[in-house]
């Protein structure tokens, strides 16, 4: 049987590790809002669909043999990142600093602003693909694994003590543990 | 062999190392997922790396923890720095694991591929082996004496694979970075630096953290059975 002292203990980690868990989960919280606000974007077909008028980002691969880097505005072909699909291409114009990422083939974020009329994007900045997936798995076996080893831990300190303390308890001076005197 | 008042005071100590570690892994993890720049040829896959490099660096630290307790233990045979060695393998088995998946993630969008026969990946695998194999050969031997013994031989000779993890990078042209803090200076943005030090910094005290609750772990759990077959064994009165 726990006594009240081992059992404050144990509410004082899992208080603890309440705490350590709501600080983990606004620091991821406040990741996926940055993540949403200036990483995700969407796709050409989707752009093609719902025309926003402010600033846009596009994922999406330069088609090969579209790109124009001898103009001082480069222009290419924005299709779908999956050579393999069936995809839409959307004309893109780069009014930004020249940037090494800007390549035949090559799978990258556009951001700008689509004109529907001209049926035109004009792209401010590239960025390469995020791979966000990739960032998630890396920090959810990281920090969740470091979070369970530790609490484990922690837990197992606690409850050996428990264990000795009863073991000191339930052995009068004299006794074995099979009864005899 | 270490007095129980100096035990005690490291043991106090514990909770203020837990406090530190845990506010520079808050900070270093807000700075490298919210705060820092994406790089100019990776993106945003580099902040994989406010994990990966600490808890490689970790891994490196808790072998070294080892070494130094098993060279110590073959000395003095003192107890509790034999548990200290026994943690310090458990705490270097998590820290590599951790570091060779995050590292693994990290390479398929940057190489192409999960995994490649480079002298650092290879090495570092090697060390994780090393590892698993102290804490095998801790399960084979009966006598206690006699496995601490052994595991801190094995520790020692283990020590090799360490230098080869560390200069690997500069010893062979690999696939994998060169140290990007070296004598050399630092060939690092300071947007991502400075999470990389905060998480570096909390990482390491985190080690050391988790170095002394382990250690306390393995010295309680050696106290539950020494109590527990002490009493079995008494002769009746």
């Amino acid at each position: 049987m726990i006594k009240l002292g081992e059992r404050q203990s144990l509410r004082q980690i899992y208080m603890q590790w309440t705490v350590v868990l709501i600080i983990v989960a606004v620091i991821f919280a406040l990741a996926v809002f940055r993540y949403n606000r200036e990483i995700a974007a969407i796709s050409p077909e989707v752009l093609l669909q719902s025309r926003p008028d402010g600033m846009v980002r596009v994922l999406g691969r330069v088609v090969s043999g579209t790109l124009n880097k001898k103009e001082s505005v480069p222009t290419f072909h924005l299709s779908h990142e999956s050579i393999l699909k069936e995809h839409t291409e959307i004309f893109v114009q780069y009014i930004g600093k020249p940037d090494d990422n800007l390549r035949e083939s090559k799978v990258l974020i556009v951001s700008g602003f689509f004109d529907p009329e001209k049926m035109e994007f004009t792209a401010q900045r590239l960025l390469p693909v995020s791979n966000v997936e990739f960032i998630v798995a890396a920090y959810l076996i990281s920090i969740l694994s470091l979070m369970l080893f530790l609490f484990n831990m922690e837990r197992n300190v606690i409850l050996l003590s428990v264990l000795i303390k009863e073991e000191k308890g339930y052995q009068p001076e004299g006794v074995t543990t099979d009864g005899s005197a | 062999m270490i007095s129980p008042q100096l035990r005690g005071k490291l043991w106090k100590w514990n909770g203020t190392l837990g406090i530190l570690s845990g506010f520079f892994i808050f900070i270093g993890l807000f700075l490298g997922l919210v705060v820092s720049p994406p790089d100019y040829y990776q993106g945003e896959v580099v902040r994989i790396m406010y994990v990966h490099v600490p808890f490689a660096k970790a891994a490196l630290l808790s072998y070294t923890t080892l070494f130094l307790g098993s060279c110590v233990y073959l000395w003095k045979k003192d107890l509790i720095v034999d548990n200290l060695c026994h943690a310090a393998a458990g705490i270097g088995v998590f820290f590599t694991s951790i570091a060779l998946i995050t590292g693994s993630i990290w390479a398929k969008p940057t190489w192409n591929t999960w995994w490649t026969w480079d002298p650092r990946l290879v090495s570092f695998a090697i060390l994780l082996l090393i590892l698993i194999g102290y804490l095998m050969l801790r399960t084979f031997v009966d006598d206690k004496k006699r496995e601490a013994s052994y595991a801190a031989v094995m520790a020692i000779i283990g020590f090799v694979d360490l230098p080869i993890v560390y200069f690997s990078v500069e010893w062979w042209r690999t696939l994998h970075q060169p140290m990007s803090i070296s004598t050399r200076g630092i060939s690092i943005a300071p947007g991502m630096l400075v999470p990389l030090v905060f998480m570096m910094i909390g990482t390491t005290l985190l080690s050391l953290y988790m170095l002394m609750m382990r250690t306390q772990m393995l010295y309680l759990q050696h106290l539950l059975e020494a109590k527990q077959g002490g009493l079995l064994s008494e002769e009746p009165s």
